[in-house]
């Protein structure tokens, strides 16, 4: 890449970053990396509270049961590696918009209840239930649990969608 | 598990430790500067080689522990420590000619391309846990594995430079694949340990303890984006309001 010379203005924070992406639609707009830091870091508390709260805490979830599927043991892999880099940079995503003054707090907001929400829901439909791979808790009646673990993680990520609607809709009054 | 191995591995840490704090004192005699964290790393790295070879393996837990402290965090912080920089900055001329015609090979062009990476740390980690191997085979796997890791971290977070390394979106990714594998990993062998408590024990803290390696990587590979990225004053338009690139690819010239 050639030097940047000193006639040109560079990018955002002297960067080499293409230019044009830190349009106001672009992948580096504050708007869209103020979502993706919300998903980022709704996804990491979501994995957090799974292991802490349920795995150590309570013991209510195990480490691994004997029905685990090896596609459910695959997905489980996935999923506990990315619970825990999201958490990581979700956070020094945040502080970056914070340091700039650039966060746009409701997208924040929704985009971490969409992130949690959408984890849990995965995690109760798709991990308990459809690969079978650890359940809620062990030696109970399930129902109640798995219909408490899945509403509330409905609610969340429907909570989450409409804050971005109406958030939207404000947005363009505002434009208007 | 060879019992002498760590210790061999530690004693040629301490031997490497010693090597790199003279590097850093004739750096400070001719008035040159080497960053206090990165000496902090080193020693850091060989006292986890240290606390590994010292480490009474009596059970499953124990191997684990083992090759958490050897092959994951001293790796990590022997990355952290930039010992390849220090040595091109005060080799004389003849070995440094030597080493750096080694870093422009076309061997090193291959082990530092990141699917290359993940296979040689990865593969090493499945054949440790899971392969049936003959005991004879342990030791070398583990240098392997101790090399490996190295490689690894550096590729992600090393402050040595890599030509040619992807961007911290990529080594992320990077990151991501190798962690998955890991738990992966650690859940087979719980599997296969069939109901035996023991068995359970060690596949949970092989799981547990790379997670703390992992995000410790996580953080590193972020905190250098975060500072790199870090908006300065009167230096272009954009820096209030705009947000720091992610794609901050670090071009090293091949030559």
């Amino acid at each position: 890449m050639s030097p940047v010379s000193p006639d040109r203005p560079r990018g955002a924070g002297g960067s080499r970053a293409p230019a044009g992406s830190a349009g106001p639609g672009g992948p580096g707009s504050p708007r869209r990396r103020s979502l993706v830091t919300g998903l980022l870091v709704g996804v990491g508390i979501a994995a957090f509270v799974d292991e802490v709260v349920f795995h150590q805490v309570l013991h209510w979830h195990h480490f691994y049961d004997r029905s685990s599927t090896t596609a459910g043991l695959v997905s489980d892999g996935w999923f506990h590696a990315f619970g825990w880099l999201a958490m990581v940079g979700g956070m020094f995503l945040f502080a970056d918009l914070q340091r700039r003054r650039a966060t746009v707090h409701p997208r924040v907001l929704a985009g971490a209840l969409v992130g949690s929400g959408g984890f849990q829901v995965y995690d109760g439909l798709v991990h308990h239930k459809l690969l079978q791979l650890h359940q809620v808790r062990y030696g109970v009646e399930l129902l109640p649990y798995d219909l408490v673990w899945n509403l509330a993680g409905a609610l969340a990520l429907l909570a989450g969608l409409a804050l971005l609607a109406r958030h939207r809709r404000r947005e363009r009054a505002r434009a208007r | 598990m060879t019992p002498l191995l760590p210790a061999v591995l530690a004693a040629a840490g301490w031997a490497g430790l010693g090597a790199y704090l003279w590097a850093e004192s004739r750096l400070h005699r001719r008035g040159d500067r080497w960053p206090p964290a990165r000496s902090a790393a080193a020693v850091a790295a060989v006292l986890s080689a240290t606390a590994a070879a010292l480490w009474p393996v009596r059970a499953a837990t124990d191997e684990v522990a083992v090759h958490l402290l050897l092959t994951m965090l001293a790796p990590l912080l022997l990355a952290l420590s930039a010992p390849v920089s220090l040595a091109l900055r005060t080799l004389p001329r003849a070995p440094r000619r030597l080493l750096l015609a080694l870093l422009h090979s076309r061997w090193a062009r291959v082990v530092t391309w990141a699917p290359v990476v993940l296979v040689l740390e990865v593969g090493g980690l499945a054949v440790f846990w899971l392969a049936p191997l003959p005991h004879a085979l342990h030791g070398p796997l583990m240098v392997h594995m101790v090399a490996a890791g190295w490689l690894f971290s550096t590729y992600l977070v090393g402050r040595d430079p890599v030509p040619g390394r992807l961007g911290t979106p990529g080594r992320a990714a990077v990151l991501l694949v190798a962690s998955a594998a890991h738990h992966l990993v650690a859940t087979l062998l719980h599997a296969r340990g069939g109901d035996a408590v023991e068995a359970a024990t060690a596949a949970e803290l092989l799981s547990r303890g790379g997670d703390a390696v992992e995000v410790a990587t996580a953080v590193a590979l972020c905190a250098q984006w975060y500072v790199r990225t870090r908006p300065r004053p009167g230096r272009g338009a954009g820096a209030q309001g705009a947000v720091g690139p992610l794609r901050d690819r670090r071009r090293v010239p091949a030559r």
